[in-house]
């Protein structure tokens, strides 16, 4: 929102420099969004929730409350139009839900002509073309009060009436700016003689603009549904200052202020009589109460606010006091604040005016809660420094893949590519792709891991309970990662096997699964299986190993070896395989050195002849 | 004694030539001359020992089998100087070694880390809650009714129109332990999020958030600013400058934004800063009574601040990377 200072300085006289109103601005929610420059005019920052500040006396107002200035609005003109005779005035009928007000004058032998300097110049300043007199000062209003407003030239109309109606389909309508539109249903349009003539709550039409030629026109100023409005307008594309105020959420009473400015500046300028119209406003708004408590601003505080200044600041806001006991303020809503919807905000307000650089500090003294920190999160963060110190770098990588034909994999409805349309099922799916960046830019030799969630369903109905997050720990090399599984179990101190069918398990337990390259462990079920601490010997104890050499009958994989040495040997602590190239099969036994090793190698042996026809050659 | 003076001449000889060695080799040579088996002159003596009187080898011998031990322990004995002075030598202390390989942790963990270990130790618990979210935790209760512009169906990614999506923001896990909890509750909560964005080198369809809520009775605005003052100076330094202001979010009222002044220009503005002169941080606020209510916390007994923020940038600026994009999708090296 562009602030013109001088036109700033019509309704708060501040004495201050154009970086200290920038910096007050800030303090309030409008933080300056660009450069000072020549510091003329403020460009500042606008959320979505103040349509009052879309208006240079909304801004002005809240600047007034902090300041301390009085705020000065204008005039206005307050009294009540001609009367109209019957035909002279214009009918006009509502068809359409979308209008909630419509209210119409019409200004009869007014004088198009240039407007004064200080008019145009404000509106350059803003950042509007000056055009004629009675097109500025609707827009000069418009962003004065943040009310949109709308002349038409009556001569011009194609009947003497006005209808509001939604649009037909494929109906057509040309803006003054030359651009023609192609309409729906779903738009509502002022129509005169079955013609649209103005995109409602948009942009007038190319036909019944007012120009130097123009003696008499309708003025008209309206609310309308900002939901279609907002849907319309990116529809069709059109981003104008109009669309700005009116895609959000306006009280209809904001309509009368900006009448009677708008009738005020035109009879100055333009001459003229005014006659009423219409006021179409078939459920006018009433205004709302709040009730402040001071125990509630004192709590959200913690600052002792008196009642007195509460009041001050509230009533600064334009918030009119209707009812005030010693504990609470109930204060009208003003009709521009759309926003305010709980007490809270009222709290809000007060401390904003206040200053929030004001307000002090103070540490938290309550006393400390419990932990409630999950234990999977703790257990995952130790996996990241157990891979670390065995060398591994970690990754984190994106969850959306490319979405392909496995019927577990979850799909988006409304992906924008078809890169990321989809929901990783495994972290492998990418990891891969980081090891091929890798060994693009000749870096080899690396183990990589990424501890995080994969996504899969059990079935094409999308219900919450069908969805499921897996937690998992792949870790990945361009070399054999049966090494690094070894040693992250250790640390684990968790035992386990390798299947033929590539799982990781534990007392026939699926853990996790593994190829040459890469392993994956669930990190919810290793959590359960892992001691906290791994096993430190106070005493040292000595171990003896023999070196078995095996021939293979037949192709044997190890996990059928495996178990049948531990079944042959009570005291056995550890087989490892040093080489295997089939048919010979080198394993290392080791036992405690205080135990029968020698009788349990023999009898290992017997079993492995007698079972599996494995003969052997001690080494 | 002939014999005799032969020894003490052989004893002073050797001395002499002792202090002259000072190579391995030369000691080599030394002890070959003195101590070899055929030809060595110890051994030469204690063959002409054969020939004398049986009075003269009981006079002889000892003093002879001295000196062959004095010079055998002499030998060693510059044998070990030599060796330690080769390796004084050879160890020259101005030499580095170049560091030994070790496994790294992204940066984001790292710096998810340091946050984590500001706020337990003020006492907060870290949270977690799914990726895939329902509409009622990541809108509704957070004060964001059906049709509020920032529930923009354009914004989200859906899972299922319209009640699943993934989560758009980090604050889905505090209305998901607020409605699960009771307070008193301290909780940070980092995480993933997802947009519909496309991706450039600023913006990501997934990026990072941290989260920080507290309920507890008496919980004031006054809180909160302390809490994110002390953040604050954990991350950027003691001597960081920082601005206080209100900001609209739904899910608080009132709502607080935090932005800290830029280094490099104080506050005068710069590209850097976009020529605001801040750079803001996160937001944050009281939250929303409606959202209190909604999980089930009856706001006229418990209060409480919430704050969220991404991480990206951070982790960006304090790695020096400047492609999102990169962080995220394998093109780190560790060094």
């Amino acid at each position: 929102m562009k602030i013109p200072i001088n036109w700033l300085q019509d309704y708060v006289k501040i004495e201050k420099s154009p970086k200290e109103i920038a910096e007050s601005f800030t303090a309030l929610g409008l933080m300056l969004d660009k450069p000072l420059g020549d510091g003329k005019v403020l460009d500042l920052e606008h959320r979505m929730d103040r349509s009052d500040w879309l208006s240079i006396i909304g801004c002005a107002r809240d600047l007034a409350a902090l300041e301390n200035i009085p705020l000065k609005l204008p005039k206005g003109y307050g009294k009540v139009g001609k009367k109209a005779t019957k035909d002279q005035q214009i009918p006009i009928t509502v068809e359409c839900d979308e209008v909630r007000r419509f209210t119409t004058r019409i200004f009869r032998g007014v004088q198009i002509k240039k407007s004064p300097k200080w008019l145009s110049e404000r509106l350059l300043a803003y950042g509007l073309k000056s055009i004629n007199n009675v097109v500025d000062i609707t827009n000069y209003v418009m962003v004065e009060y943040g009310q949109p407003l709308h002349a038409q030239d009556l001569d011009k109309l194609p009947a003497n009436e006005l209808t509001w109606r939604n649009a037909n389909q494929n109906e057509k309508l040309t803006t003054f700016l030359g651009t023609q539109l192609i309409l729906d249903p779903s738009a509502f349009v002022i129509s005169s003689g079955g013609k649209p003539i103005v995109l409602g709550g948009i942009i007038g039409g190319a036909e019944t603009g007012v120009t130097d030629t123009t003696t008499d026109f309708i003025l008209d100023s309206g609310n309308y549904d900002q939901r279609s409005i907002r849907t319309t307008s990116r529809k069709q594309h059109i981003n104008n200052e109009t669309v700005l105020r009116t895609d959000k959420f306006l009280d209809p009473r904001a309509v009368d202020l900006a009448l009677s400015r708008a009738t005020e500046l035109i009879l100055e300028l333009a001459g003229g009589t005014y006659y009423d119209n219409s006021d179409y406003y078939p459920h006018p708004v009433k205004s709302k109460s709040m009730t402040l408590r001071l125990s509630r601003l004192h709590l959200l505080s913690g600052i002792d606010f008196t009642l007195v200044t509460a009041k001050k600041i509230l009533t600064a806001l334009d918030y009119v006091v209707v009812e005030q006991t010693s504990t609470k303020l109930t204060v009208e809503i003003p009709y521009f604040r759309t926003d305010v919807e709980v007490e809270d905000d009222l709290v809000a307000d007060i401390l904003r005016i206040y200053n929030y650089k004001n307000i002090p500090i103070a540490p938290l003294t309550t006393p400390v809660p419990t932990d409630i920190t999950p234990a999977i999160y703790r257990f995952e963060d130790r996996l990241r420094d157990i891979l670390a110190s065995l060398g591994a770098d970690e990754h984190i990588t994106g969850s959306l893949v490319e979405k392909d034909e496995q019927g577990n994999r979850i799909i988006l409805e409304n992906a924008l590519t078809r890169e990321a349309s989809a929901l990783r099922l495994s972290l492998a799916e990418n990891l891969a792709s980081v090891l091929s960046t890798y060994q693009k830019h000749g870096v080899s030799n690396v183990v990589i891991f990424e501890i995080g969630i994969t996504f899969s369903r059990d079935s094409l109905e999308p219900s919450f309970g069908s969805i499921h997050e897996h937690r998992n720990l792949t870790a990945m090399s361009n070399s054999d990662i049966r090494p690094i599984l070894s040693s992250v179990m250790h640390e684990l101190v968790i035992s386990y096997d390798l299947t033929s069918d590539h799982n990781i398990v534990h007392n026939n337990q699926v853990i996790g699964t593994f190829n040459l390259q890469s392993f994956t462990l669930d990190t919810e079920r290793s959590m359960s299986l892992s001691t906290s601490y791994q096993g430190v010997v106070s005493e040292y104890s000595h171990t003896t190993s023999i070196d078995i050499s095996l021939t293979l009958s037949q192709p044997t994989n190890f996990d059928k070896i495996k178990p049948i040495i531990i079944k042959a040997s009570k005291s056995l602590l550890m087989v490892e395989v040093l080489e295997s190239k089939y048919p010979s099969l080198l394993l290392r036994l080791t036992w405690d050195e205080n135990t029968e090793y020698l009788k349990e190698k023999a009898h290992i042996l017997t079993l492995l002849l007698t079972k599996l026809a494995i003969t052997s050659r001690s080494v | 004694m002939p014999m005799q003076n032969k020894i003490t001449q052989i004893k002073s000889e050797y001395k002499q030539e002792l202090e002259g060695i000072n190579s391995l080799a030369k000691l080599e040579a030394l002890r070959t001359k003195y101590l070899s088996k055929k030809h060595g002159l110890i051994s030469t003596l204690m063959t002409s020992l054969q020939g004398l009187t049986l009075k003269d080898k009981k006079e002889i011998g000892p003093i002879l089998n001295t000196l062959k031990k004095d010079i055998e322990e002499s030998l060693s004995a510059k044998s070990n100087e030599l060796d330690s002075q080769s390796q004084i030598l050879d160890y020259d202390p101005t030499i580095p070694a170049s560091p030994q390989h070790a496994g790294h942790l992204h940066p984001t963990t790292q710096i998810i880390r340091e946050m984590n270990q500001f706020f337990r130790y003020h006492g907060f618990s870290v949270g977690e809650g799914p990726e895939i979210e329902e509409v009622e935790y990541n809108f509704r209760r957070l004060n964001l009714p059906e049709g509020h512009p920032a529930t923009d169906l354009q914004d989200s990614l859906y899972i299922h129109e319209p009640n699943i999506l993934l989560r758009t923001h980090t604050s889905s896990i505090e209305t998901r332990i607020l409605s699960t909890n009771t307070p008193p509750l301290r909780v940070v909560a980092p995480g993933k999020c997802y947009r519909n964005e496309t991706n450039n080198s600023t913006n990501s369809s997934f990026f990072y958030q941290y989260q920080g809520f507290v309920v507890d009775k008496g919980i004031t605005i006054q809180h909160l600013k302390d809490t994110l003052t002390k953040f604050h100076q954990f991350l950027f330094g003691d001597d960081v400058i920082l601005r206080f202001r209100y900001k609209y979010y739904p899910e608080v009222s009132p709502g607080m934004g935090v932005d800290m002044q830029c280094r490099l220009c104080k506050g005068e503005g710069c590209s850097v800063c976009k020529y605001r002169g801040f750079i803001e941080v996160l937001g944050s606020g009281m939250i929303h009574s409606n959202t209190l209510r909604a999980c089930g916390i009856d706001p006229e007994i418990y209060s409480g601040y919430a704050f969220g923020m991404g991480l990206d940038r951070l982790v960006m600026s304090k790695f020096g990377i400047s492609d999102i994009r990169k962080l995220y999708g394998g093109e780190i090296v560790y060094k």
